[in-house]
């Protein structure tokens, strides 16, 4: 312990002792909701965002497993190909022509969950505008979405998923879904920060942090929240857009942390600390157990796992972030287990991009579509919800050579299959989700 | 050549922005020979303002000089000063080690150099480190630290020639080369079909010189007969640039050092040569015919180098650089949401600087410093006008201000560089951005706030979150509160001080808070303090009535520092006009 630390500690202490004799306004606040507390859990459901940040080399996560993928898989991966006696083997009921796919060897609690039927696979997932064929973008006819390859612009895509919006669809989502809340401005919370994913017209993302919720740090009252506070007052919209931050902690967070689920609710973190996505759904999931409290129905979640920009020195760096979303991901399930809510929550991941089939040196670069995961009890899962492609460099299932997996599944299908089961309408998903009308089905059927 | 200059940029400009320029102390250039004009005065607060913008912190001095040479001569003595911290010479010293270049050690160095009196320069370079963003924080740099060094001496010297110069050295750089997997970058192997890696090529033209939309010199996007913004370049050209700049590697790099250091384990150990440039190997470019942004490399050129220049020139002259660069230079400096008028004067400075070079960085500057938009004092009460300090610089604000010294280690504050994903204190350390993105986006838009709703940007919102304003006011009050660091060094000197600030001009004023308040005005706000903020400032110190802390100041000190706390966060602090 630091002797910094310690002082800082003190100084916290010791600005808590201030505040202690001032009535708080909070308090009431907290009063004002807790008649809603007697909802019933049946009736509460969440999604949870998990950004794999970076792009996920989607190949060393689900590998290419019957023999004739594999050997494929092996002839041009080479040295980042993962031995196949080390893979773990995953069975799907859906006509797969022979395909078959293993999880990587760092996610046995993912393998575990698939086959317990709480986690199902959707292949070949991507950005799309349009179904869009290798033929069509040969022939130069396909509409492609903006700027693929780009971190930020896929990243943006993924979250938006309407590129003549600047909102995000979790954000548009809570828009609607925000009036079945107690608390309208609790409907999406982020642990990572700011996301275009959750951002609404009329709601927008608060964030917390992995020690749980913020805490207002000056007294009510005080010059000092004058002084930061007060949007309606000022003039310079910066200076407005800074104190509406203020404001949001003061008046959200009094009563979230009032909510919260106590720390001790759950067991040790996996990683010691390291495993962000493990410590962001630590808190999620102390967040879930306070819905009853804070009257809420129906909440959005967003929460990232860095660097899977695997340029380089892959084969070292991947096996450690699929170990860290196993772990993350296992711990998550049993947390919800504890409070009996995994019925009522579904996680799902996403990434900028796949990565390309064609390795650089030790690394490989940006592609496009990538397989994903869904998990919760809510979940069909146990099965892979699509087709999975045919592994090539050059294939029908490549965007060009070099092997950009080609996304069969449209994002907007993904997220209108987790829209739906949230409740929201035909017409609002296709209102939020504009590119959906030109694909098959708004329903992938792995939700139950 | 810098009346030249100014000439050049005052000929688009309107009559009524000509007699601004006159009013603003660009009297001297703009003047017809043999004219004489007396220097127009410059205001005490018009001269903070100008150095709220162009320097992290100043004193009393600082504005006189400014009220007594102009501003343009201020900035022509920023720039001929030496360089007074060489980070490359700093690594050397505190890291003599020749095997041993961790990039940590990087990270006091910066905040030591932007305590230097070259403080035009220490903003620029910090500016700079924020969209030719190379980082510390991720462990593919972590063996690079010497480079990193010298990457930061890149910036803040080869930074203020032309641009293309500079961004030749920032792309031959080993640690960006390690950032951005273009170091050992291996060309197109027609037998394995395994192409170069494209992460530099791509980012080389997104982030750091053309953008991805075509722009006009305004900074708006051209559309094309349907109204749609035109992209400007193709994965085609990405692959392209990639093919171009492969085969790069240290300098004196052998081939057994490409086929073994391919996995990036390690730079050699020579310290020379992890400071220098990175040099082309032929055995590992590409040779084979490159295509990108209308340029054609014919199969077997001549050599790396010969390609690079290409790369190099093409985006250079590319007609997006001054708009996109420049707009990201104001936003770092003056205000987060530009007129077009005035990103296309700069952009205008870029093309040609008054003596037909085009990118001298210097003309660029004073450029966004001399504008009207920059200088009109009538912006302080703009709604629009403006931008939010990043944390780094309030506190660089509070090491300058208060003459901060080091303690046990003359090249080290002690202040924490803030590991891990969500991050405490300032929640942002130099050149410790996560990722190539910076801090945050240029276009950054706050949801749920009117500026979103009117499209205007504020970048350094996306690090201002619930989470984060607790975080950095925590980490201020305790600097504040105690003037200063210190760091457990053993048994017998448990609070050995790093970073001491010296509140000697000010402890004495606290007894007359009026005087002591218009001191932090003029210093930290440039004299825009409103008379709510400077009774919520007397309130404050009248509130503290008891030194719970044990100050050295006594109860003074902690009275002062809650005032200053208070300062640091308030919203018209915050937000620089």
């Amino acid at each position: 312990m630091t002797h910094a630390a310690s002082r800082r500690e003190f100084l916290r202490r010791a600005s808590a002792f201030a505040a202690a004799g001032i009535a708080s306004p909070y308090a009431m606040g907290f009063a004002g909701i807790t008649a809603a507390s007697a909802q019933n859990a049946a009736d509460y459901k969440a999604l949870v965002y998990v950004f794999l940040n970076g792009g996920n080399d989607h190949l060393s996560s689900f590998v290419p497993y019957d023999s004739a993928s594999y050997s494929r898989y092996a002839k041009v991966r080479k040295d980042l190909a993962l031995d196949r006696a080390t893979l773990l083997p995953i069975t799907a009921s859906s006509p797969q022509d022979g395909r078959e796919i293993a999880l990587s060897p760092q996610m046995g609690g993912i393998q575990k969950l698939y086959n317990a039927g709480r986690i199902a696979i959707v292949p070949s997932v991507g950005p799309l505008l349009q179904p869009t064929t290798r033929a069509a973008i040969d022939a130069g006819r396909a509409k492609l979405p903006r700027l693929l390859g780009s971190h930020f612009d896929q990243a943006n895509m993924w979250e938006g998923l309407n590129e003549a919006s600047e909102y995000g669809w979790g954000g548009r989502m809570a828009d609607i879904l925000a009036a079945m809340n107690a608390q309208p401005t609790m409907t999406t919370i982020s642990a990572v920060g700011h996301s275009r994913f959750g951002m609404g017209v009329n709601t927008s993302a608060f964030t917390v942090a992995d020690y749980g919720v913020p805490q207002p740090y000056f007294e009510p009252g005080s010059p000092f929240e004058q002084a930061v506070t007060g949007s309606a007052r000022r003039t310079n919209l910066l200076e407005k857009a800074y104190t509406q931050a203020h404001e949001s902690l003061r008046d959200v967070s009094g009563i979230m942390s009032r909510a919260i689920l106590p720390d001790e609710t759950f067991g040790k973190t996996p990683g010691q600390g390291m495993n962000e996505l493990a410590n962001g759904l630590r808190t999620i999931a102390r967040l879930i157990g306070a819905s009853g409290v804070i009257g809420a129905r129906r909440q959005i979640f967003y929460v990232e796992l860095n660097g899977f920009d695997t340029h380089s020195d892959q084969k070292a760096l991947h096996p450690q972030l699929m170990k860290k979303l196993n772990d993350a991901l296992v711990f998550f399930d049993s947390m919800l287990g504890k409070i009996g809510m995994r019925d009522n929550v579904t996680l799902f991941t996403s990434s900028e991009f796949g990565r390309n089939f064609t390795p650089n040196g030790d690394g490989t670069d940006h592609g496009w579509g990538a397989h994903h995961l869904v998990m919760g009890g809510a979940v069909k899962g146990g099965n892979i919800y699509g087709k999975l492609p045919l592994i090539s460099l050059n294939g029908p299932d490549t965007a060009y050579y070099g092997g950009p997996l080609l996304p069969r599944i449209s994002a907007s299908q993904y997220a209108a299959t987790l829209g739906k089961w949230m409740g929201l309408s035909n017409s609002a998903l296709r209102d939020i989700l504009p590119d959906l009308a030109r694909f098959n089905t708004s329903d992938l059927g792995f939700m139950g | 050549m810098i009346a030249e200059s100014i000439s050049f940029v005052m000929r688009g400009w309107t009559k009524a922005l000509f007699a601004f320029a006159l009013a603003c102390g660009l009297a001297a250039a703009a003047a017809a020979p043999g004219a004489v004009h007396a220097q127009p005065a410059i205001s005490p607060q018009d001269a903070e303002r100008f150095l709220q913008q162009a320097t992290f912190g100043y004193s009393e001095a600082d504005v006189a000089l400014v009220q007594s040479i102009g501003y343009s001569a201020w900035i022509d003595q920023q720039f001929a000063m030496p360089v007074e911290y060489s980070h490359l010479a700093a690594f050397n010293r505190l890291n003599p080690a020749v095997e041993n270049s961790n990039n940590t050690i990087i990270h006091p160095g910066m905040w030591i150099g932007f305590t230097k009196n070259d403080q035009l320069r220490q903003r620029y370079l910090f500016a700079l480190s924020q969209i030719m963003v190379n980082s510390s924080y991720t462990p593919s740099t972590y063996e690079y630290g010497r480079s990193l060094a010298r990457y930061v001496d890149i910036l803040q010297t080869t930074g203020l020639t032309t641009f293309g110069e500079l961004l030749t050295q920032v792309t031959l750089n080993p640690s960006m080369g390690a950032f951005l997997s273009n170091l050992y970058n291996r060309g197109d192997d027609p037998v394995t079909g395994s192409q170069p890696d494209q992460n530099f090529a791509r980012e080389v033209m997104q982030l750091f010189s053309i953008g991805l939309w075509q722009l006009n010199p305004d900074g708006s996007r051209k559309l094309d007969a349907r109204g749609q913004p035109i992209p400007t370049y193709t994965q085609d050209d990405v692959v392209g640039v990639s093919k171009a700049l492969s085969g790069f590697a240290f300098k004196g790099a052998t081939r057994d050092d490409w086929d073994y250091n391919n996995c990036f384990c390690q730079p050699p150990s020579d310290p020379a040569v992890q400071a220098k440039a990175m040099a082309g190997a032929d055995w590992y470019h590409s040779w084979s015919e490159k295509r990108f942004l209308g340029v054609t490399i014919k199969a077997g050129s001549t050599s790396p180098a010969a390609d690079l220049k290409v790369v190099m020139d093409r985006l250079a002259k590319h007609p997006n650089v001054g708009p996109f660069i420049g707009r990201q230079l104001i936003q770092r400096f003056v205000t987060s949401n530009p007129s077009p008028a005035y990103i296309a004067r700069v952009s205008a400075v870029f093309a040609n600087d008054g003596a037909k070079v085009r990118g001298n960085m210097k003309a660029v500057m004073r450029a966004i410093l001399l504008d009207p938009e920059a200088r009109d004092p009538g912006k302080v009460s703009d709604p629009t006008f403006g931008r939010i300090r990043e944390p780094i610089q309030r506190y660089a604000q509070v090491l300058r201000v208060f003459n901060a010294r080091t303690g046990i280690d003359s090249d080290d504050f002690g202040i924490p560089t803030w590991e891990g994903y969500r991050r405490r204190g300032l929640g942002q350390s130099p050149l410790h951005a996560h990722t190539v993105f910076n801090f945050y986006y240029p276009d950054f838009k706050p949801a749920g706030t009117e500026l979103f709703r009117r499209n205007l940007v504020s970048p350094e919102m996306q690090i201002t979150t619930p989470a984060s304003i607790g975080d950095v006011d925590d980490f201020m009050l305790n600097t504040l509160v105690f003037g200063g660091l210190t760091r457990w060094v053993s048994e017998a000197q448990p609070y050995a001080p790093t970073l001491t600030l010296d509140y000697s001009e000010w402890l004495p004023l606290v007894r007359t808070p009026p005087v002591l308040i218009e001191k932090m005005n003029q210093r930290f706000m440039a004299g825009q303090m409103s008379t709510t903020l400077k009774r919520q400032l007397r309130d404050t110190m009248a509130a503290v009535t008891y030194d719970w802390a044990q100050t050295t100041g006594g109860l003074n000190q902690l009275k002062f520092a809650q005032a200053m706390r208070v300062l640091l966060a308030s919203a018209e602090y915050v937000v620089q006009k």
